[in-house]
This record gives C-alpha cells, sequence and structure tokens, in this order.
C-alpha cells in the first residue's frame, strides 16, 4: 500500500475568526470548539470511507487533539502530529504545510482566506480543500464539513482522480523587480494606511487600487468591489483592476454587514501574466484583506495559475457517486 | 503620501510611556531585591503595550479599573510615578499615605480607579463607573482591565452580564498573559481565547496581539468609539507575555527558560514599536537614546522622592482606611 495514497493532512487554524472584524462590522466570533465540532465531522467521515492516516498540525488549542478525544472509542484512524515547533503564529501553518505536502495526497484546511494564503504557499500541487472558519472569505467554501470530508476521501481512494475531481487556482503575485515578494489569493488592496495594526480593512477612505483574481457581485470582502462592476470566475485566464478615486460610485459589501459608498476612477480587465504597477507609493499593500506589506519603491502585481489545486467536490461526489462510491461494501 | 491615521505626538507619547513603564518596572524590581520595597510587587515587564495602546485613546475624566499588576496602568493613565514610588516604598507621600502599597496604587482625579489585590475585582467596579457616567449623561468611557485567570471568576461574568443588560459605556480589557499564577492558560478553560466568552454575552469581542502596541490601539479605538457612541460593552483580549515571574521573587519553575527567550527575543512589544519608528523615520536612535535617559532620570527622582518622604506614624494606622464621605453609608468608627 503506497502509505500517502490514503494519508490525509489536516490545518486547523485556532487563531481565525476573532480580529477586529467583530468591532468594525457585524461579524460573528468563529468560536475554536465549533472548529472541533468540523473536525469530528471530518475524522468520522474520513475513517468511513477508508481513509487510513491522518497528518495534522500541532497548534496552540489542539482542535484535531479535542476532537479525537471526544470520539476516542470509535476511532481506527491512525493520526500523527507533525513534529513542528508551535509558535501560534502563521509559521506554523507553512511549515507544517512544507512538511506534510510529500507525505499526503490532499490537505483539508479550517480556516479563512488569510490561513488559505499561507498554505497556498507551501502546498505545491497536493489538492486542498479549504472549508472556511474566517470572516469574509471567497476562496474556501462555506460547507458542511462532512461532504468535505467525503470529496477528499473520494480523491484520495482514486474513486474521482485529481484530473477530474480539482482546478488550479489563480493567484496573485507581487514582484518586486524579478524577486516574488509575496502572494495573495483572492485580492491584493492598494492602501493609505500607515501601520499594520488590527491588519483587516475597512475604511474605504483609505483604498486606492484593488487586484483581483476572481471576483462576483455575490462574494464579500473587498474584492466585491471588483465583482459588482464585472464578474470574474474562478476558471478565466483573467483578473481584474480597479482605481478608486473620483467616478461612479458603486456600493459594496466590504465586510459583514458594512456596505459602503466607494468612487470608482478606473478599472480594466486584466490577462494572465499581465504586469500591473502599483500607482501610489508609498503605501501598505492588504493580502486577501489583511494590511501586510510596506511598499516604498516600485512594485507590481500579475496573475498567474500557480495558486493552489482545489477540490471541486461537487465534481468529486458527483463521479465518485457514478462509480459506486456511496455503495455498501466500499466504506 | 501615507495618510496621517495617529499623529507624531501621540506615537512619541506611546513609545515615552513604554520606557517610562519598563524602566519603573526593572528599577522598582531592583529595589524589591534591595528589600527596600515592602510587600509583593507583580511588574508589568512585557506587557506594557496593551496600557499604553489603549490608554492612549483615553481621556482624563474616562476611568480605568486595574489588576495586582496595576502599574503600567497607571503610569499610562497619567499617574505620577513620585506618589505611586513613595506608595510603593509605604511613605505617606504615597498616594495612598503608604497604606496601600504596590497592589493599591490609585489616584482617582485621572481617572484611575485602582489597581486591586482582588483577583477581577476590578471589573465591577469599572462596569459601576460606567453606569455612574451613564446615569449622569456623561459621554466618558470606563475600561476595566484584568488577567486571564479572573476570566473565570464571577467578578468577570457578573460585571460582563450587567454591563451588557444595561448596555454601558465599557470595555473588558483581558491581558492574556498565559498564566494564571502558575497555571498554563490551557488547564484553565478549554477554550484557547478569552474572546469567544463574549460571544455568550452577545458582545463584540477580540482577539489580539497584545505586544503589537498599534493592534491594541487600534482595536481599543474601535471599542471606546463603540462604547461613548452609546452601543454597548466590548471585550478585548489582548495575547501578551510577563517577562518577569508572577511576582518578584517567583522561581518560575512552571514554564522554560526557552519559552520566556523567545519572547523577550521575538516579542518585545518596546522593541518592535521603537523598529517601526525607525523605519517610518518617527525616531531616530538617537532619539531613542535620549528618551531611555530621559524616563531614567525620572524614575531615579521618584525614587529619590519616595526614600526621602517619612513613614507613616503608628497613630494613623486606622485613619483613612473606611470612607466617611458617603451620605447614609454607615460608617465603622473606631
Amino acid at each position: 500500500m503506497n502509505e500517502k495514497k490514503d494519508t490525509v493532512g489536516i490545518i486547523a487554524n485556532p487563531d481565525s475568526g476573532k480580529d477586529i472584524r467583530r468591532l468594525v462590522s457585524h461579524a460573528s466570533v468563529f468560536d475554536n470548539m465549533e472548529k472541533v465540532n468540523i473536525a469530528e465531522r471530518i475524522l468520522i467521515t474520513l475513517q468511513t470511507f477508508g481513509i487510513r492516516k491522518l497528518l495534522v498540525m500541532p497548534e496552540t488549542f489542539g482542535i484535531v487533539i479535542r476532537a479525537i478525544n471526544a470520539i476516542r472509542k470509535d476511532l481506527k484512524i491512525d493520526i500523527d502530529f507533525l513534529p513542528i515547533e508551535v509558535l501560534g503564529n502563521w509559521k506554523d501553518t507553512y511549515n507544517a504545510t512544507k512538511q506534510m505536502k510529500d507525505k499526503v495526497s490532499a490537505i483539508i484546511v479550517i480556516g479563512g482566506d488569510g490561513t488559505n494564503r499561507i498554505v497556498a504557499k507551501a502546498c505545491g500541487d497536493v489538492p486542498i480543500m479549504p472549508l472556511s472558519t474566517g470572516t469574509n472569505n471567497v476562496f474556501p467554501y462555506m460547507m458542511e464539513a462532512t461532504i468535505a470530508a467525503e470529496a477528499v476521501a473520494s480523491i484520495v481512494m482514486g474513486f474521482t482522480t485529481k484530473e477530474e475531481g480539482t482546478y488550479k487556482r489563480k493567484r496573485l503575485e507581487i514582484f518586486q523587480g524579478d524577486k516574488l515578494k509575496d502572494i495573495a489569493l483572492i485580492d491584493i488592496a492598494v492602501t493609505m494606511h500607515s501601520y499594520v495594526g488590527a491588519k483587516a480593512i475597512w475604511k474605504p477612505e483609505l483604498l486606492k487600487e484593488i487586484v483581483v483574481s476572481e471576483c462576483s457581485p455575490y462574494s464579500i470582502g473587498l474584492s466585491s468591489i471588483a465583482g459588482n462592476i464585472k464578474e470574474i470566475k474562478m476558471d478565466e485566464d483573467h483578473g481584474f483592476y480597479v482605481e478608486i478615486g473620483d467616478g461612479e460610485m458603486i456600493k459594496a459589501a466590504i465586510a459583514p454587514g458594512v456596505l459602503k459608498e466607494i468612487g470608482v476612477k478606473n478599472f480594466r480587465i486584466l490577462d494572465l501574466d499581465e504586469k500591473v504597477k502599483v500607482k501610489n507609493i508609498p503605501s501598505l499593500l492588504a493580502l486577501d484583506g489583511e494590511r501586510e506589506l510596506d511598499v516604498n519603491s516600485d512594485i507590481y502585481v500579475k496573475i498567474t495559475r500557480n495558486g493552489p489545486r482545489v477540490i471541486n467536490y461537487q465534481k468529486t461526489l458527483r463521479i465518485a457517486a457514478q462509480r459506486g462510491f456511496f455503495k455498501q461494501g466500499n466504506f | 503620501m501615507i495618510k496621517e491615521e495617529i499623529s507624531k505626538e501621540k506615537l512619541l507619547w506611546m513609545y515615552e510611556t513604554m520606557v517610562k513603564i519598563r524602566v519603573h518596572e526593572e528599577v522598582a524590581a531592583e529595589l524589591f531585591a534591595e528589600n527596600k520595597i515592602p510587600g509583593f510587587v507583580h511588574l508589568y515587564v512585557g506587557e506594557e503595550a496593551v496600557a499604553t495602546g489603549v490608554m492612549a485613546n483615553l481621556e482624563k475624566e474616562d476611568f480605568v479599573s486595574s489588576t495586582h499588576r496595576g502599574h503600567g496602568h497607571y503610569i499610562a493613565k497619567g499617574g505620577d510615578i513620585k506618589t505611586s514610588m513613595a506608595e510603593l516604598f509605604g511613605r505617606t507621600t504615597g498616594c495612598c499615605k503608604g497604606k496601600g502599597g504596590s497592589m493599591h496604587i490609585v489616584d482617582l482625579d485621572i481617572g484611575e480607579l485602582g489597581a486591586n489585590g482582588m483577583v477581577g475585582g476590578g471589573i465591577p467596579h469599572a462596569a459601576g463607573a460606567a453606569l455612574g457616567m451613564k446615569l449622569n449623561g456623561l459621554d466618558n468611557v470606563a475600561v476595566a482591565f484584568f488577567g486571564d485567570g479572573a476570566s473565570n471568576q464571577q467578578n468577570f461574568h457578573e460585571g460582563i452580564n450587567l454591563a451588557t443588560v444595561w448596555n454601558l459605556p465599557v470595555v473588558f480589557v483581558c491581558e492574556n498573559n498565559g498564566y494564571q499564577i502558575s497555571l498554563p492558560y490551557s488547564k484553565q478553560q478549554i477554550i484557547n481565547s478569552v474572546a469567544e466568552r463574549g460571544k455568550s454575552y452577545g458582545i463584540p469581542a477580540v482577539s489580539i496581539d497584545g505586544q503589537d502596541v498599534m493592534a491594541v490601539y487600534e482595536v481599543a479605538k474601535e471599542a471606546i468609539k463603540r462604547a461613548k457612541n452609546g452601543e454597548g460593552p466590548s471585550l478585548i483580549e489582548a495575547k501578551t507575555y510577563r517577562f518577569r515571574g508572577h511576582f518578584e521573587g517567583d522561581p518560575v519553575v512552571y514554564r522554560t527558560k526557552k519559552e520566556s527567550e523567545w519572547w523577550k527575543e521575538n516579542k518585545d512589544p518596546i522593541v518592535n514599536f521603537k523598529k517601526f519608528l525607525l523605519e517610518k523615520n518617527i525616531l531616530s536612535e538617537d532619539d531613542c537614546a535620549l528618551i531611555q535617559k530621559k524616563e531614567e532620570e525620572e524614575v531615579k527622582e521618584a525614587v529619590k522622592f519616595a526614600e526621602s518622604s517619612p513613614w507613616p506614624k503608628k497613630e494613623d494606622i486606622v485613619k483613612d482606611v473606611f470612607s466617611t464621605s458617603t451620605k447614609g453609608v454607615l460608617v465603622w468608627e473606631w
């Protein structure tokens, strides 16, 4: 038995869902016991469909440990925790992803856009199943964990092939000269914030430019500004650029319950690999909605197809069902 | 041009305040080791960003209630370190005339309701102050500082519950330094963030990096604005770390040296804030050295003042212990 074949990785972020947006918008706290419940449903489902081994990121709360404890007597799956030093910050996610990518057939990510951005930096071509627990998320699915785990199991157990059940997402790459400085998955906002502070963005008056890899009128967050002008789907080889300023006013849901009117000075569709030079320097870039990067010299952004490979759970399960994945005897 | 979200003066005040607290506490540690300070002292070294980031948003008329680790709150609220140092020394020039010591640093004139030896004891005080503000039609705010251990106490639950029911202008700031005396946070609570408790009371709750003064400043600003707008209480959990033991003399056997060294090397709030100010060209290395020197001199003066102040007299021992000014309250007569 190829050990990697029936091994699944789990990255669960204990810190998502508690940032300043609880104060400045109408977002609610996403508590960690709910993440434990999600992990329980994942463990039971993966085990039911024949997954034999899990590799888990250790973290400060112990989401998966608590899930194991809750269902211990029914659990037969072999679970290992990665030997990383837990720092309690984004490096845990990065280090865990880097270590697990050659040992697993898929990674389940329990977190928001921010967590997935870090996973995307290190997961290579391993399929990921992003489950939303944060705020303002566009990248991960807001869905029932049981169904997500079924989709993962059907890919890992070979009922649906990776080629059939996954697709490469786009990503936004930030370059200074030829050097890749950082990435984002959904949006990069050029802001006039003077410090990183509480990270989130909720003041449109400080926004200058937005570059998105995908956007729609039914998304929330900064990408909704672009999405309310033009929809760019995840499978389209395009992105979108918006310059904020004097121009037509657009209403956008930039955070839960926060609708702002934003002036659009300019916009255009971007091609893959087209370089967009940041006009406002100095500035502070928000990556997937979080202030991250001080910019003091020329910098440009381009959209590529180098994003993570994401499981399309609907297509995956449709194919799996046709091939007998849910028939008795297969679990 | 970067938009001015915070004035240079405010940033300088924040840096100076953090340095002042650090110097004050390090000197207090030395004095305690030399047996010059009686009783217990619980020092705020490592947690300076929390008090500073919150107080940067407060006015003199706003109230704060503090904890047993209260020197930092007092200093950041604008307390005179001569009277606080004299109180630590037990001298008559201290803010409690030398009878309270470190755990009773107080100055009502600057809105400091006092440090408190009772864990979580300040929470209902702040809620009460907020009730007074509301009843008197004032648009001020009260802030309750407390630790992670205090959030297990009834004071926390009662205070936050009533503040919510009465929609009071109060901000609850939990300084989660990871240890309830010697008990790690993970062994006190099943949740990983005190912020999750806000959900039970239906109030906004945020968890932030308490070592990042700008993050504390920004979150506190929004919470205070919300309270002053009549939108009610909120809860902030500032994840922080005390660089020294729970109290001076604590052998600190409950955590590894590696752990505390990591925090000191990577998460020193003053080092990190200084780096930010240097990068933004708000301060130079020379400016920082001058501030350090100035705060050291000020603390030295405070120590000199305290040491030269008189001890309380025996006959004054029961004076000022009970209030006599509250109308209608039975006052014990000695």
